[in-house]
C-alpha cells in the first residue's frame, strides 16, 4: 500500500524521468535549502543505480549561510556530481549595477539576470527547481513544465494545457523549460519526507542562538556583514531556527526550540504564519511581487 | 503520527462563472485551518470588486494573478493542498469561462473528484453541462453538485429539489454513476463544513463529509494486467536499465513478460525500487527494470502479460477535446504523445459532425486516428496512462488537444 508520501515521491521521480528522456541539457538549481536538497535525493533515487545525469546551478548571490555553502560542496564532492556557480555580483557590475542603498540590500531581483545568463551561456534547456505551489499563490498557478519563451519571460496568460500525467516539453531552440517536481508538496510535507528517507539538512533549520534585532513587524533578522545595522536595533541572542535559506539580507529566522526533524514537524503544526510570511520579508514588496519577478524569468 | 496509508486525493471545483467556486475553495481551505494568519490578514487588505460582503474576500486566496484580481475572473487552475485524519486533498480551482476550458481540463484530468457548482438562481447552465460531461469523459470516481447560494433564496426546499432532479435526468443522460447534490452556502459555510440548522430537510451531510467518505479505487492488482512504459534507458555495458513506473498489476523477478508493439518476449532479471533490489513491484511504484535478453527497447514501448496484452494497432477510435484556436483538420500531421511515447499520427475521421473534416476551439468529438507506426496502447476504461493522449502542434509544439481512447 502506497501512501501519500510515497504518492508524491512517485510523481517528482516520474516527472525528473522525463525531464531526463526530453532534454539535452537539463540543469537542477540548487540553493542549499531544504527544498533542493530533496530534490537530488529524489534525483538519486529516480537515476539509482546510475548517478545523477544532471550537474548542479547555483545562482550565488553572495549573501550566503556559510553552512549552505559548506552542505553544497560536501554534496557535490559526496554524489559526484558536477557544479556551477553563477555570482550575482560579477553579473551586476559588467551590466553596472550596484547594491540597492537599503538597510537590507536583497540581491533577490538580480538573480534574474544571472540566472538567465547562465542558461544562455550554458544552453541549458531545461532547469529543475524546487519551488512549490503552497509557497505562493503566483506559484499556485504555474505548470509542472512551465515554459519560458526566447526571452527568459514566463507568460501565465497564454500557458498551455497540461493534462494527465502526459508532460510536454518540446521547445524551440533557445526557450527554456522550468520543471518543478514538488509543484504538489507543501512544507509539512517536505519535513515528514526529510524525516521518513532520514535526509541531514545544513544546522541552521534547528534551534540555535543567534544575536538578532527584530522589526517592526516582528521578524528577526541575524546580524551579518551584509546588513545595515543601526543605533536603534537592540540585539539580543536569541534561540532560532530558519524555515528557509535564501539571500541573508532578506531571510529572517523564527524563534524555535526544535532540534529534530520531528521537532521541527509538531512546530509546523502548530505554527500560524505560513512560510514565505515568516521568512521572507522582501515578498512583502508589493501583492504582485512573485508574479512579476516571474514574469521576468525568477526562478 | 497517524500517518500510515494517508492517500492523496485530487479533487476540482467546476460551474459557471460566478457561482463560488474560489469562494467555496476559500471556504473550505479556511474551516479546515490551512490558511495561515498572515494570508488572512492580506484578504482583508486587498479587497476586490468581488467582494460582497464584509468578510473576508475567500476567493482571492485562489485567484493568483494580477489580471484574476483586477477582472474579478479566474483565468488558469489553481492548486491548493489541504489535509484531513484520513487524506491529504489536492484542490484545483478551475475556471468557468468557455475560453478558458483547456485550463479546467488541465485541472480536472488527474482527479478523484468533481465538485460542479450550481447557483441556484440561475440553475443548470450549458457551462453547468459541459463541466458534467468532461467530467464523464474524465471517468472521474464520484461527482459532487454543489448547488449554492442557498442564503439568498431562504434555504427553500423546492427549488433545490427542482434543480436537483434536473440535473440527475440529465447526468444519467450523459453517463455519470456516482452523483450526490448538496445545498449549501459558500459564503456562509452553512452545509460546507457544519450544519447550523438552516436546512432542516436536507440529511446528505456535509461538502466536506461527502469528500471524506471518498476512497480511491485500488488499481488492477493482478499480475496479468501488468503494464510498464519505458521513461527513459540507461545504457550500462551488458544490459540496458529501464526507467519508468508501474501503471497497473505487478511483476516478479523471473516472469516471462511481453514488450512493445512486436511483442518480444522477455525475462525479467532485476528490479529496483527505492536503492534496493526487490522481489516484487505493485500498481503505482517507480522502478527501474533490468532484462534477461540482450534487446534494445525504445522510450515509450509498453512491457505487459500475454494473459492480457494492451491493444496494438495504428489505429485509434477517441474522443477528443479541442483547446486550441487553430482548428484541427483531417489529414494533417500531429504529434500524438501517450505517456512517453510520440508518434507522428493523424486525424483519419471526425464521427457525427456537421462540418466533417474541422474541428473547433472547446469541441468534444469522436474520432478515428491514424499513427505512422504500431503502437501500444489501452481503454481509457482500463488504464488513464496508456489510454490518454495529447496531440502536439508539430511546428511551434503547443498541446492543442486531449483524446480518452475507446
Amino acid at each position: 500500500m502506497m501512501d501519500f508520501l510515497d504518492q508524491l515521491e512517485a510523481e517528482a521521480i516520474y516527472i525528473l524521468r522525463e525531464t531526463a528522456a526530453q532534454f539535452q541539457n537539463p540543469v537542477l538549481l540548487f540553493s542549499g535549502g531544504k527544498d533542493s536538497i530533496c530534490l537530488v535525493h529524489l534525483a538519486k533515487k529516480a537515476f539509482f543505480p546510475h548517478k545523477i545525469p544532471f550537474p548542479l546551478l547555483h545562482i550565488d548571490t553572495g549573501h550566503n549561510f556559510q553552512e549552505a555553502l559548506d552542505y553544497r560542496d560536501a554534496l557535490v564532492q559526496d554524489l559526484n556530481l558536477k557544479l556551477f556557480i553563477r555570482f550575482v555580483a560579477e553579473d551586476m557590475s559588467s551590466n553596472g549595477l550596484v547594491d540597492l542603498d537599503q538597510k537590507f540590500p536583497s540581491r533577490n531581483t538580480f538573480q534574474t539576470i544571472s540566472l538567465l545568463k547562465a542558461i544562455e551561456l550554458y544552453e541549458f534547456d531545461a532547469c529543475i527547481g524546487g519551488a512549490r505551489r503552497d509557497e505562493e499563490k503566483a506559484r499556485a498557478k504555474e505548470r509542472i513544465f512551465s515554459h519560458r519563451n526566447l526571452q527568459g519571460k514566463w507568460l501565465p496568460e497564454s500557458q498551455g494545457p497540461e493534462v494527465w500525467r502526459i508532460l510536454n516539453g518540446s521547445i524551440l531552440k533557445g526557450e527554456n523549460m522550468r520543471v518543478f517536481p514538488l509543484s504538489n508538496w507543501t512544507e509539512i510535507d517536505v519535513w515528514r519526507y526529510i524525516l521518513r528517507e532520514k535526509i541531514t539538512l545544513p544546522s541552521l533549520y534547528f534551534a540555535h542562538s543567534r544575536p538578532c534585532f527584530q522589526l517592526k513587524d516582528g521578524s528577526l533578522m541575524c546580524v551579518n556583514e551584509f546588513v545595515k545595522v543601526d543605533d536603534k536595533d537592540v540585539i539580543e541572542t536569541r534561540k532560532v531556527r530558519y524555515r528557509t535559506v535564501g539571500d541573508m539580507t532578506c531571510t529572517a529566522a523564527i524563534e524555535s526550540d526544535a532540534n529534530t526533524v520531528s521537532e521541527v514537524i509538531e512546530e509546523l503544526i502548530h505554527a500560524k504564519i505560513s512560510e514565505r510570511g515568516a521568512t521572507r520579508i522582501d515578498d512583502r514588496i508589493s501583492d504582485a511581487g512573485m508574479e512579476d519577478r516571474k514574469k521576468e524569468g525568477y526562478f | 503520527m497517524d500517518m500510515e496509508n494517508k492517500k492523496l486525493i485530487r479533487l476540482f471545483t467546476a460551474g459557471n462563472v460566478d457561482d463560488g467556486k474560489s469562494t467555496l475553495i476559500g471556504r473550505l481551505l479556511f474551516d479546515s485551518g490551512a490558511i495561515s494568519t498572515d494570508i488572512l490578514l492580506g484578504l482583508s487588505a486587498l479587497k476586490n470588486s468581488r467582494t460582497l460582503h464584509e468578510n473576508f474576500d475567500l476567493s482571492y486566496l485562489t485567484d493568483g494573478l494580477r489580471a484574476e484580481r483586477e477582472q474579478g475572473i479566474t483565468i488558469d487552475v489553481a492548486y491548493k493542498y489541504f489535509s484531513t485524519d484520513s487524506h491529504k486533498y489536492i484542490i484545483s480551482d478551475t475556471p468557468g469561462h468557455l475560453e478558458y476550458t483547456r485550463n479546467m481540463f488541465t485541472g480536472a484530468s488527474l482527479c478523484d473528484i468533481a465538485i460542479i457548482l450550481i447557483d441556484v438562481n440561475t440553475g443548470i447552465t450549458e457551462q453547468t453541462k459541459r463541466h458534467s460531461k468532461i467530467a464523464a469523459l474524465l471517468q472521474v470516481s464520484k461527482v459532487i453538485v454543489a448547488v449554492n447560494k442557498m442564503d439568498l433564496i431562504h434555504y427553500n426546499e423546492d427549488v433545490f429539489d427542482k434543480i436537483s432532479s434536473e440535473y440527475l435526468s440529465f447526468a444519467e443522460e450523459i453517463g455519470l454513476v456516482d452523483v450526490r447534490l448538496i445545498p449549501l452556502s459558500a459564503l456562509n459555510g452553512e452545509q460546507v463544513t457544519f450544519v447550523t440548522g438552516k436546512m432542516p430537510w436536507y440529511h446528505g451531510g456535509t461538502l466536506l463529509e461527502q469528500i471524506s467518505n471518498f476512497s480511491p479505487t485500488e488499481k488492477f492488482n493482478e499480475s496479468s494486467s501488468f503494464r510498464f512504459q519505458v521513461q527513459h534507458v540507461l545504457p550500462t555495458k551488458d544490459s540496458n536499465i529501464y526507467l519508468g513506473e508501474l501503471t497497473a498489476g505487478s511483476v516478479a523477478v523471473g516472469q516471462k513478460i511481453l514488450v512493445g508493439a512486436a511483442e518480444i518476449s522477455v525475462t525479467i532479471e532485476e528490479i529496483i525500487n527505492n536503492f534496493n533490489d526487490i522481489d516484487k513491484a505493485y500498481a503505482g511504484m517507480p522502478i527501474a527494470l533490468k532484462l534477461k535478453e540482450h534487446i534494445n527497447v525504445n522510450r515509450g514501448s509498453v512491457f505487459y502479460d500475454k494473459v492480457f496484452p494492451p491493444k496494438i494497432s495504428n489505429k485509434i477510435t477517441a474522443t477528443l477535446c479541442w483547446m486550441s484556436k487553430n482548428n484541427g483538420v483531417t489529414d494533417q500531421e500531429y504529434f500524438l504523445q501517450l505517456g512517453s511515447l510520440k508518434v507522428i499520427a493523424c486525424i483519419k475521421k471526425i464521427n457525427g459532425h456537421q462540418k466533417s473534416n474541422e474541428i473547433q476551439l472547446n469541441e468534444i468529438v469522436a474520432v478515428e486516428i491514424q499513427t505512422k507506426e504500431i503502437i501500444a496502447f489501452d481503454n481509457y476504461l482500463f488504464s488513464k496512462e496508456l489510454g490518454s493522449f495529447i496531440l502536439i502542434d508539430l511546428s511551434n509544439n503547443a498541446t492543442l488537444a486531449a483524446g480518452t481512447i475507446q
